[in-house]
């Protein structure tokens, strides 16, 4: 039972029953995960920006904060733990992508990640079958390897799962 | 505590109970409210404080810098930490009472109070820079540390009522969390928070920030662009998973913005990425790296 704890930016795969993938404090960021139902295996990526256009550097050093490098990055990832390095036998949640009360729109950076997300999802032919995202909360995720199952929290309110 | 016998005046008289800054805190931030000062002003107040130095000294020799030499001296520990982080461990420091502990009525943890303020700081600094209160840069940061000040004297009044509050905000019945706070308690932290800085004698642009940062068209004039710069500082604080526990992001954005900060969705990301850089390199130096919930 190890609990592998993903930073910001930060991506990881595990395939141990029992163990699981977490991320705190999403805010507007947006965790991306990946199960792949054949090899049992579970992959997430915290992403923080859309765009590595933004800072390639920064891209190439923790190319998961952005969502044009961290989804690939993460794919080849679960390949070298014997997933196909393709959309074939996976299924993707989203979890996060939070925005302030603002009916302009205008700082909607979850906005923004979501739809940079879907697009090099669908790339892969990768459809979302759930996701738990946008309002104004700041989530913190759980991905347990055993069950697949996706718990959520949030300061004030009970768990809940995706 | 029961919300239900709350009143304004019971959470204000809680402000008797709390300690007065100590001299040397309440000179640096006097200091820094000056444009012009100089590293030497702000080494001049802490070598009066023996305890400071001594604190000082300890971070400037702790495992976050590989020095190869022991530093002794006060000068030379400024110079190598910088005039925010002299001021984010003179505050840290002086405001250790009430920072360090979890804010109940917030649901959030030690610590979130102040990496939601050093956040904050960082990111007012820089948005100032989009405004017409350049010479702002330094109050910015201050400001930003102290703008939330005022959880950590209504948090325990609200204990017990989270869920409430977050479900009025919810359904409608209060705008946002600021809101919720004063049906719940007849005020909110912003009020209580300028109370107390006004008890401490704050410069008075500290004290407006404090006041009117989730509400900046409600600011003196004079100080609005710097009141501005800390209510989106606050905003990106929060979107990046900084919040302070249950009321995260459940604040109004002010639409009139653009009329006092100039800033584009593109140059937004930059600074962002540029804020929590300097974050994370602050944090380590101010608290070592310990991991953590962020909340
Ligand atoms: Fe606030
Ligand atoms: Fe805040």
């Amino acid at each position: 039972m190890t609990d592998i704890l993903l930073g910001v930016g930060e991506l990881g795969a595990a395939n141990t029953p029992g163990d699981r993938l977490r991320t705190l404090a999403l805010g507007s960021c947006i965790a991306v995960i990946i199960l792949d139902a054949k090899t049992k295996t579970a992959g997430m990526v915290h992403v923080v920006l859309p765009l590595s256009k933004t800072n390639p550097e920064k891209a190439s050093n923790l190319p998961g904060y952005f969502a044009d490098t961290g989804i690939p990055t993460l794919i080849k990832a679960m390949g070298k733990m014997g997933c196909n390095e393709n959309g074939k036998g996976k299924i993707v949640k989203l979890v996060g992508g939070a925005q302030i009360m603002d009916p302009n729109n205008t700082f909607n950076i979850g906005k923004r990640n979501l739809l940079a997300i879907k697009k090099i999802l669908w790339k892969y032919r990768l459809g979302v079958i759930a996701e738990d995202v946008g309002g104004n909360i700041s989530r913190s995720v759980a991905v347990d390897l055993g069950t697949g199952k996706i718990k959520i929290s949030t300061p004030g309110r009970d768990e809940w799962e995706i | 505590m029961s919300n239900l016998t709350v009143t304004r005046e019971q959470v204000l008289a809680e402000l008797n109970s709390v300690p007065m800054l100590p001299h040397s805190a309440s000179r640096v931030l006097e200091i820094s409210n000056d444009p012009d000062h100089s590293m030497a002003d702000i080494s001049r107040v802490a070598e009066t404080d023996a305890i400071l130095t001594a604190h000082i000294l300890k971070v400037v020799n702790s495992s976050a810098f590989s020095l190869s030499q022991r530093v002794d001296s006060l000068e030379r520990a400024i110079s190598y930490l910088g005039k925010n982080v002299i001021v984010g461990i003179v505050l840290s420091y002086s405001l250790s009472a009430l920072y360090d502990k979890p804010l109940e009525g917030y649901a959030s943890q030690k610590g979130a109070l102040w990496a939601h303020g050093l956040r904050t700081a960082l990111a007012s600094k820089e948005i100032v820079k989009f405004t017409s209160g350049k010479h702002y840069a330094n109050v910015a940061y201050t400001a930003g540390i102290l703008h939330d000040l005022g959880k950590s004297i209504i948090s325990k009044f609200m204990d017990g009522s989270v869920r409430e509050l977050i479900s009025s905000v919810e359904n409608g019945t209060a705008a946002d969390f600021l809101d919720a706070e004063r049906v719940l308690l007849g005020t909110d932290h912003c009020e209580v928070g300028a109370e107390l800085a006004k008890l401490w004698s704050l410069p008075d642009s500290l004290r407006e920030v404090i006041r009117y940062h989730h509400r900046p068209r409600l600011a003196d004039e004079t100080y609005r662009p710097l009141v501005y710069a800390v209510h989106l500082g606050d905003m990106i604080s929060m979107m990046g998973g900084l919040g302070t526990g249950a009321d995260s992001m459940n604040y109004q954005l002010d639409s009139t913005y653009p009329d006092y900060v100039d800033i584009s969705e593109d140059q937004l990301t930059e600074l962002w990425f540029a804020v929590e850089q300097e974050f994370n390199k602050t944090k380590s130096v101010l608290f070592g790296d310990e991991e953590g919930d962020e909340q």
